[in-house]
């Protein structure tokens, strides 16, 4: 068996790479593109405790793996509404680069 | 710890970061998608390794099948077919910096205690379960039945969300059909005329939608 440190480092790898380019970006879509990385890399480190710790209550066997699925429900409702909302900048800017999207400051 | 088994994750590892690294740093928009399935596709071997038999299939159904398909939509839509119309530019060199330090700064912080401690002397998994899809869907129906139910509402809720976002956009003036409510109006009052502002737009959509 693979040790549980090798999981959470390439989790937390994936992680930071995400981190990067959310921070990094300009492009509103690469954006979020960086925080499905990060998202990914959480649900790596959710089912690896999962599989190597034993829970403490026996009526929930893998909460490691439901948690991920809801984060995974997450990131779709995310990508979604994320999307949506570049879209509709695009349409009123013409661009999506995120530091001239600022019509909404006063 | 079996070689079969450390050749296969060192494989893993070694794509999903190679290609999440290629998904920050490539110019071209569109590659940076694929890579990114590329990406998702290597998680979905890691939860293979884990046990997770279903997290394998929802990941590449959802995340490999939907959310990758859904960003290729939103750069077919924002930027030209291939790409190239706006390139994935990052910010200004002073901005490159500072996150890659805040990243690096975040991953040694990970790896320092792991580190530190005596490496490789971890938690024992106990043997692989069995049929976990069948335990986990009595899981999510039972223990977690009402985060499941809030997850299907927030479904709902995003889905219809994301169409109004998507179809007001293309009306001449959007805001102005929200009515702003007046100076002299209650708070009551203005939420109430919000609401209908918001109830007519949606009505009028519908008709676009017809």
């Amino acid at each position: 068996m693979i040790p549980l440190h090798w999981y959470l480092l390439l989790a937390a790898a994936l992680f930071c790479i995400g981190l990067y380019g959310v921070l990094a970006r300009r492009n509103a879509v690469t954006i979020l593109m960086g925080i499905e990385l990060m998202l990914n890399a959480t649900n790596i480190n959710l089912v690896a405790f999962s599989r190597f710790i034993k829970p403490a209550a026996a009526s929930m066997p893998l909460g490691g793996q439901s948690f991920a699925i809801f984060v995974m429900t997450i990131a779709a409702a995310e990508a979604a509404i994320g999307l949506a909302i570049i879209l509709t900048v695009y349409r009123n800017l013409r661009h999506i680069h995120v530091d001239d999207v600022d019509i909404m400051r006063w | 710890m079996s070689l079969p088994h450390l050749i296969t994750f060192a494989i893993l590892a070694v794509v999903a970061v190679g290609s999440a690294l290629l998904v920050v740093t490539l110019r071209n928009v569109f590659h940076c998608a694929l890579f990114l399935a590329l990406s998702f596709l290597a998680v979905a071997g890691i939860y293979v390794l884990l046990n997770a038999e279903f997290l394998f299939a929802a990941q590449i159904l959802i995340y490999v099948g939907a959310i990758t398909v859904l960003i290729i939509f939103g750069i077919m839509l924002t930027q030209g077919r291939t790409g190239r119309k706006q390139r994935a530019d990052s910010g200004g060199a002073g901005s490159v910096l500072t996150a890659l330090a805040i990243a690096v700064v975040l991953f040694a912080g990970i790896l320092a205690p792991v580190i530190r401690r005596v490496w490789g002397a971890g938690p024992v998994p106990g043997p692989p379960m069995r049929g976990t899809t069948g335990i986990l869907g009595k899981q999510l129906l039972t223990t977690y039945l009402l985060p499941f139910e809030l997850a299907s509402l927030l479904l709902l809720v995003a889905m219809v969300g994301a169409i109004v976002l998507a179809m007001l956009s293309d009306r001449p003036e959007p805001v102005a059909t929200v009515a702003v409510p007046q100076g002299g109006e209650s708070p009551a009052d203005g939420n109430g005329s919000r609401g209908a502002g918001v109830a007519e737009t949606l009505a009028e959509t519908e008709e676009r939608i017809r």
